[in-house]
C-alpha cells in the first residue's frame, strides 16, 4: 500500500518536472528566437542604411555642383559658391536643419581636428538653415567662427539634399565632387578613415 | 485517472494559459472613437477659434533659441526645449520675458550632451531634463538651481510624468541600444530613484518594436501620460496602475492598414509608401471640451478639431485666416483651454514683405504692431488660440 502511494507520488512529481521542463524549454526557445529576430532586424536596417549611403556616394562622385548658388557667410554677406571654393580643393560638411542632429554632433569634433591639421580655409561647413537665427545659434554652439556658410534652403546639386542626409565630400576647384562619404553615427570609425584620407591628401600635397 | 491528478493537470494547463495570455501583452479595450471626416476642404479659423493672442519671446544673446523641440506652459511660465541646436532649456515668463536657461554642454552634473525631453513635477516643484546620450535625468528646482543627477540603466527617448512619484519613459525610438535590449519594452514606468516599476509594449509582443518613425505623442497630462505609438491612431493613457486605451481615431477608408509592415524598409521607401495613406496621429491635445490633433493626410499635414460636447470633428489641411489677420501655426502646446503655436521669425519677415508687396490681405492690427519689432534673427512669436465650442 505504501509502495503504491509512493509510486503514484513519484509519477506526479515526474509529470510535473516534465511539464516544468517543457515550459522552460519553450520559454527559452521563444526568447532566443526573439533575440535572433531582433539581431536580424538590426542587421537588415544597417545593411539598408549602408546600401543607401553607398548609392548616394555613387550618384554624387563626379557631379559638378552649381557654383552660381548664392550663400551667406557668418557676417550675413552673400557670395556665390564658386567664390567660396576659390582655386583650391576643399573638404565640405553639408547638412540641413532637417538632418539628423546627433550625426552632426558626432562629426563636428573630428572636423575641427581636421581643420587644425590641414588649415581652416580647406575645410568648410555648408549648412542649410531656413532661419538666420538658427544659423547664428549653430555657429555660437559649435565654436566654429570661420568657413561656415548658410544655403538657406537653396540646392547645390547633391543627391543627398532631397533626403536631408548629411554628407562629407572633397570638391576640386572646378566644383566637381571627387570623393564623398556619408557619415553614419553607427560607424564613427568609418568617418575616421575618411578624415585620415583627407588629412593625408592635403598634407602630402604640400 | 484520479480526481486529484486531473485537478493537478488542470492547474498546470491553467498556469500555461495564464503565462501565454500575459505574453500576448496588453488587452485592448475599445476606447472612445473619434471619426475624422472622409472628405474635407479648407476651414476658417473663426469656425474653431474664438480669439487669438500673441506673445513675442524676448531676443537676447543668452536666450537665442535654435529651434523649438518642445513647449510647455505652466504657472505663468513658458518652457522651451531646443534639443538640436543649442541643447538648452529656456524659461520665459508669460509675457515672453526671458528668465533663465538650464544646463550647459558637457558630461558633468547638471550638464547635457543631448537633452531630448523634459518634464515638470508640479508637486515636487522640479524641472527634470532627460539626456538621452548619457542616460540620465537632471533635476532642477523651479528657480533653475541644479539639485541632482539620476543615472538610468537604460536610454529613454522621451519622458513624461505619471504622478509625483512615477515617470513614464519611452524607449521605442532606440530599440537597439545595448541597455534597452535588457529592458526589452517600448515603455517603462520608473520611480524617483530610477527603479523600473512596470514595463509595457514589450519587444516580444504586439507590433514590431522597431519604431524608428519619429512621430510619437508622449506627454504628461493631469490624469497620466498620453501616449500614441508611431504610425498608430490609438491614444493610450499611462497611469501608475497600467496602460489603457482612451481614444481610437478613425482616419477613414484611406487610413494605413493595421497589418501594414514597415519596420524592415529603408526610411525613404517608408516615407514614399506612406504618401498613399492617412496616418500618424500626433500633437494630440485635450481639454474638458475639445480635442485637437494633427495627422498626415497623404502628402499634407492636416489638423482635426473634435468637440467633446457635440461629438463633431472638423478637419482641414488648409486653415484660412480670418481673425485679426491671424495665422494658424501648427499647435505644439496647450495652456489651459488655449492651443499654442510657434510662428518662426523667418516666416514672419516673409509675411511682412508679402504685405508690403500687397500679395496678401492686410494684417490685423495686433499682428502688424508686433511685426514692427521682428526681424529674421528674432526669437519665435507664440500664438495662443482660444478654441470655441461647436
Amino acid at each position: 500500500m505504501f509502495k503504491h502511494k509512493m509510486r503514484k507520488t513519484l509519477t506526479f512529481i515526474t509529470i510535473l518536472i516534465t511539464f516544468a521542463g517543457i515550459i522552460f524549454l519553450l520559454y527559452e526557445m521563444n526568447i532566443n528566437t526573439s533575440i535572433q529576430s531582433r539581431n536580424n532586424s538590426r542587421d537588415s536596417i544597417l545593411v539598408e542604411t549602408l546600401k543607401e549611403a553607398l548609392r548616394f556616394q555613387v550618384e554624387t562622385v563626379g557631379v559638378r555642383l552649381d557654383g552660381s548658388v548664392i550663400i551667406e557667410d557668418e557676417r550675413n554677406d552673400t557670395l556665390s559658391l564658386r567664390n567660396v571654393i576659390g582655386n583650391s580643393p576643399k573638404v565640405i560638411l553639408h547638412f540641413s536643419d532637417l538632418s539628423c542632429s546627433a550625426c552632426i554632433d558626432i562629426e563636428l569634433p573630428r572636423l575641427k581636428q581636421l581643420r587644425e591639421a590641414v588649415g581652416e580655409d580647406k575645410v568648410l561647413i555648408l549648412t542649410s538653415y531656413d532661419s538666420r537665427r538658427t544659423f547664428e545659434v549653430f555657429r555660437q554652439v559649435s565654436g566654429i567662427n570661420s568657413g561656415v556658410y548658410n544655403l538657406r534652403g537653396l540646392k547645390i546639386g547633391l543627391s543627398t539634399e532631397k533626403s536631408q542626409i548629411p554628407s562629407l565630400f572633397l570638391i576640386d576647384s572646378s566644383l566637381v565632387v571627387r570623393s564623398m562619404f556619408i557619415p553614419l553615427k553607427e560607424f564613427p570609425e568609418l568617418s575616421d578613415v575618411f578624415y585620415q584620407a583627407m588629412r593625408k591628401r592635403f598634407l602630402e600635397a604640400h | 485517472m484520479k480526481p486529484t491528478s486531473s485537478r493537478l493537470i488542470l492547474i498546470v494547463v491553467w498556469l500555461i494559459n495564464v503565462g501565454l495570455v500575459s505574453e500576448c501583452g496588453l488587452k485592448k479595450p475599445e476606447g472612445a472613437r473619434i471619426h475624422v471626416p472622409e472628405k474635407f476642404d479648407h476651414l476658417l479659423l473663426s469656425e474653431v477659434v474664438d480669439s487669438i493672442r500673441y506673445v513675442p519671446l524676448e531676443t537676447c544673446t543668452d536666450c537665442l533659441i535654435g529651434s523649438v523641440t518642445k513647449l510647455l506652459c505652466f504657472e505663468n511660465r513658458i518652457y522651451i526645449l531646443d534639443r538640436d541646436i543649442s541643447k538648452t532649456l529656456f524659461v520665459f515668463d508669460d509675457t515672453g520675458k526671458f528668465l533663465f536657461r538650464l544646463g550647459s554642454k558637457g558630461k558633468g552634473p547638471g550638464e547635457f550632451t543631448r537633452p531630448n525631453d523634459f518634464v515638470l513635477d508640479p508637486a515636487g516643484r522640479k524641472i527634470i531634463v532627460l539626456d538621452q546620450n548619457l542616460s540620465k535625468l537632471s533635476f532642477f528646482d523651479f528657480d533653475g538651481t541644479f539639485l541632482r543627477d539620476l543615472r538610468l540603466g537604460f536610454a529613454p527617448f522621451f519622458i513624461a510624468g505619471v504622478n509625483e512619484n512615477t515617470y513614464a519613459c519611452y524607449l521605442g525610438y532606440l530599440p537597439f541600444r545595448k541597455q534597452n535590449q535588457i529592458i526589452r519594452s517600448n515603455l517603462v514606468l520608473i520611480d524617483t530613484l530610477g527603479i523600473v516599476k512596470g514595463k509595457f509594449f514589450s519587444y516580444e509582443t504586439g507590433k514590431d518594436p522597431l519604431r524608428y518613425y519619429p512621430q510619437t505623442t508622449f506627454y504628461s497630462s493631469p490624469s497620466g501620460t498620453v501616449f500614441i505609438p508611431p504610425l498608430e491612431n490609438s491614444v493610450y493613457l499611462v497611469t501608475s496602475s497600467g496602460v489603457s486605451l482612451s481614444y481610437t481615431i478613425d482616419l477613414g477608408i484611406e487610413s494605413l492598414p493595421n497589418d501594414y509592415i514597415w519596420s524592415m524598409k529603408p526610411k525613404h521607401e517608408l516615407v514614399d509608401e506612406l504618401r498613399a495613406y492617412r496616418h500618424s496621429v500626433y500633437n494630440f491635445f485635450e481639454t474638458s471640451s475639445w480635442i485637437y490633433f494633427s495627422f498626415f493626410d497623404k502628402k499634407e499635414v492636416a489638423s482635426c478639431f473634435y468637440s467633446k460636447v457635440s461629438g463633431e470633428a472638423k478637419a482641414a489641411s488648409v486653415i484660412a485666416d480670418n481673425i485679426d489677420g491671424g495665422y494658424f501655426a501648427m499647435p505644439t502646446g496647450r495652456w489651459g483651454e488655449e492651443l499654442v503655436g510657434v510662428l518662426e521669425s523667418v516666416y514672419l519677415t516673409k509675411l511682412k514683405q508679402k504685405e508690403a508687396d500687397k500679395k496678401i490681405l492686410k494684417l490685423g492690427q495686433k499682428l502688424e504692431k508686433i511685426l514692427e519689432g521682428i526681424n529674421d534673427v528674432s526669437n519665435p512669436l507664440l500664438v495662443f488660440y482660444r478654441l470655441k465650442e461647436f
